[in-house]
């Protein structure tokens, strides 16, 4: 069975390959000199890369009053996947088209909590990224697509990006989920553009309650540093808008200088309330009417040693994440909601609820004062390459360290490790649902 | 037989009359010839034609380099305007997809699977032994003043024009070169380049075995550069430069919006 859906992945990527490869070489045979001009502009204009996945994770689930024995979040233990990422690119005049179909086989297999003992497989086709995009003249472009569209120069957290909470910076061999954009771009010089983007699907982020969003994008380009504005609106009952910012300069030929900021006005966060309730607590968006402006701001740097390897070193602020009060009330209801999660009764029900808005409150970082510390030394034996992470979190003293090593072997073939290791206990910002995670795999790129 | 005395007396009048005007003409020639080359910024800007001349420019460059006993192959698609530059490598496979946006001073990374663009600083190599103004056109003439001058160089047995160079502003790449231009071809044939404090830290040899059409003109155009570090003797940077096209690079190029497609 399990060879099956191997052989019909691998079959459908290398179908696909050789469609496109074969397309263009039968064309180029029975051209005629009149159509060679055009061939040889289309061959120009085509690329293509393919990388084969195989990795291997285990999780260590915390025992944690967020997921219940592993029964709430239903973490495995250990899990391998294989994935086949080919990118596909033409650029033919004025249009562009680029598409990212990809192929996934997975298995899982549980050792602990209510599962134990389980082993699943499951596979997936999917299109993870494609655009279209139309170059009007010189200076205007028109677009869609589905993107994991990011900006800004921050590893943590991209304050300024009101479409994506996460810019998957922590998850280097995972590939962020696309969203649907249309998008119209203007250059008018080499020092501005201005874009106006508009979120109108959700694409295959797991994001519930999509609401499309509006956004006005302004950058600047000079001689030793960039900066960028979006103005953002999202559709919805609470009519967020928002203003996001980033800004970098290259103060020395080392060393490199950043911040990115977001003003919004309310908060759609999920905050404990003490009420009447069975649990004591409930999760509300109690800012939702209020009209406050709430920011999140990150500073950072890097510097880069005459060695060649860096070290970058970032702060944030997130004043909508908890502060020791809301955090306390946060912990109290998680505990409450734990203990009644397996009793045989209504509450039951409302437990699962409040640890699902728990879970996804609607904030990336739970409290409010971050920092994180980065080592990135590359070619070290001339082939490993390190990168190590600390994030710690200001608040509560957790932290997580996450550590990633690169190996290459040829031209064609890499070797990665992974590891996140998180402190702090499990009622912590890192504690609360891995104690630690490994993860080692191959990689192959034609 | 007077007349044909007189005739020839004629004839030898007219061929001395012709031969003094053939000298007055090759030599005005050769005045205006030399007027045009004689001035050092001329000759500068001439040899800038040959490698670019910070005009918009696409080409292909096999950098192989050897740093500290490492040998490093890279093949990388590059498209250049004035300081800016966008390098998309091609091979190996490892290194496939992978973009260098230089803006100024600014530069910006991006590899597949990465979800946006990095940004890095200048410090960080990413080329072996090449640095961002060797892979990108070059605008000497443009870009630094003639801090001296001397018509009694050599090198490889081919009379040069040496020129001291100096940056005029902080983001070139080098901040003193001394540079060695062919006489015969108007060509530059090597460089060595200086830090701040006057230390010689990297020498370059050039060779141009491409032509490229230049205002209907043929000219030679720079094939290949090897870089030697002055320290580490063996640390060799060769640079293969192919596929040239000398044209217009629109400004969207180097624009970071488009830079993860």
């Amino acid at each position: 069975m399990i060879y099956r859906y191997i052989y019909i992945i691998s079959l459908f990527i290398v179908t696909l390959i050789i469609m496109v490869n074969t397309c263009i070489s039968l064309a180029g045979e029975n051209a005629n000199d009149v159509s060679n001009e055009l061939l040889s502009e289309l061959q120009d204009g085509y690329e293509f890369r393919v990388s084969v996945l195989l990795y291997a994770t285990m999780n260590e689930p915390a025992d944690s009053t967020q997921n219940p024995d592993n029964d709430f979040l239903k973490l495995n233990d250990y899990s391998e996947i294989l994935e086949l990422r080919p990118d596909f690119k033409l650029s033919f005049r004025d249009f562009f088209f680029s598409i990212k179909p990809r192929a996934e086989l997975s298995f899982e297999q549980f050792r602990t909590g209510t599962q134990k003992g389980e082993k699943n497989h499951d596979n997936e086709i999917f299109i993870n990224e494609y655009l279209f995009q139309y170059q009007a003249t010189d200076k205007w472009f028109l677009s869609f697509g589905r993107e994991f569209l990011q900006w800004g120069p921050s590893f943590l957290f991209s304050p300024s990006n009101p479409f994506f909470l996460d810019n998957g910076k922590s998850r280097p061999n995972q590939e962020g989920d696309g969203k649907e954009f249309a998008k119209v771009l203007w250059i008018p010089d080499i020092n501005w553009a201005c874009s106006i983007i508009v979120n109108t699907g959700n694409g295959r982020s797991s994001d519930a309650g999509f609401n499309k969003t509006y956004a006005l994008k302004t950058d600047y380009s000079g001689d030793s540093a960039y900066a960028s504005i979006i103005f953002s609106h999202q559709e919805g009952d609470n009519h967020i808008e928002r203003i996001g910012l980033f800004s970098g300069f290259t103060a020395t030929d080392a060393m490199i200088l950043y911040g990115e900021a977001s003003f919004k006005k309310g908060s759609d966060v999920l905050y404990p309330v003490a009420d009447n309730s069975p649990l004591n607590y409930s999760m509300n968006s109690v800012e939702q009417d209020d009209h406050s402006i709430y920011s999140s701001f990150l500073l950072g740097g890097t510097y880069t040693f005459e060695s060649g390897s860096s070290m970058t070193f970032e702060y944030l602020y997130n004043q909508m994440g908890y502060n020791d009060k809301e955090a306390s009330d946060y912990y109290k209801l998680r505990k409450n909601a734990h203990d009644a999660y397996n009793i045989q009764s209504p509450i039951a029900g409302l437990s699962r609820q409040t640890l699902g808005q728990r879970y996804d409150n609607g904030l990336m970082f739970l409290r409010q004062n971050y920092f994180m510390l980065q080592y990135i030394k590359d070619d070290v034996f001339d082939i490993f390459d390190i990168t190590l992470r600390w994030t710690q979190c200001i608040d509560d003293k957790s932290a997580q360290l996450v550590s990633l090593v690169d190996f290459f072997a040829g031209d064609n073939t890499r070797l990665f490790a992974q590891g996140i290791l998180n402190t702090g206990g499990h009622e912590s910002a890192f504690g609360s649902i891995l104690d630690y995670q490994a993860m080692i795999g191959i990689e192959y790129v034609f | 037989m007077f007349k044909q005395n007189l005739k020839t007396g004629d004839n030898m009048k007219y061929i001395i009359i012709m031969l003094l005007f053939s000298i007055v003409i090759i030599s005005g020639l050769n005045i205006s010839y030399a007027e045009t080359i004689k001035t050092p910024d001329e000759i500068l800007k001439i040899a800038d034609l040959s490698r670019g001349s910070g005009t918009g420019l696409e080409w292909t460059i096999k950098i192989k380099s050897i740093e500290g006993g490492k040998k490093q192959k890279n093949t990388l698609k590059l498209k250049a305007s004035n300081f800016n530059s966008l390098a998309e490598f091609l091979a190996p496979a490892k290194v496939k997809g992978r973009k260098l946006l230089m803006r100024d001073r600014n530069m910006w990374f991006v590899k597949p699977g990465l979800s946006k663009p990095v940004p890095i600083s200048p410090r960080q190599k990413l080329l072996g032994g090449a640095s961002n103004g060797d892979i990108a056109s070059t605008n000497y003439a443009g870009d630094y003043n003639i801090t001296n001058f001397s018509e009694d160089g050599n090198f490889n047995n081919q009379p040069c024009f040496i020129f001291d160079l100096k940056a005029n502003s902080k983001k070139i790449t080098y901040d003193k070169i001394r540079y060695w231009i062919s006489k015969d071809k108007l060509i530059g044939v090597k460089a060595e380049f200086f830090t701040i404090s006057g230390k010689l830290f990297k020498t370059a040899t050039f060779e141009y075995n491409n032509k490229i059409k230049l205002n209907n003109e043929s000219r030679l155009f720079v094939s290949k550069m090897i870089i030697t570090n002055a320290v580490f003797k063996n640390d060799i940077t060769t640079m293969h430069y192919s596929k040239i096209k000398i044209k217009k690079i629109p400004n969207s190029t180097f624009n970071i919006n488009l830079l993860m497609q």
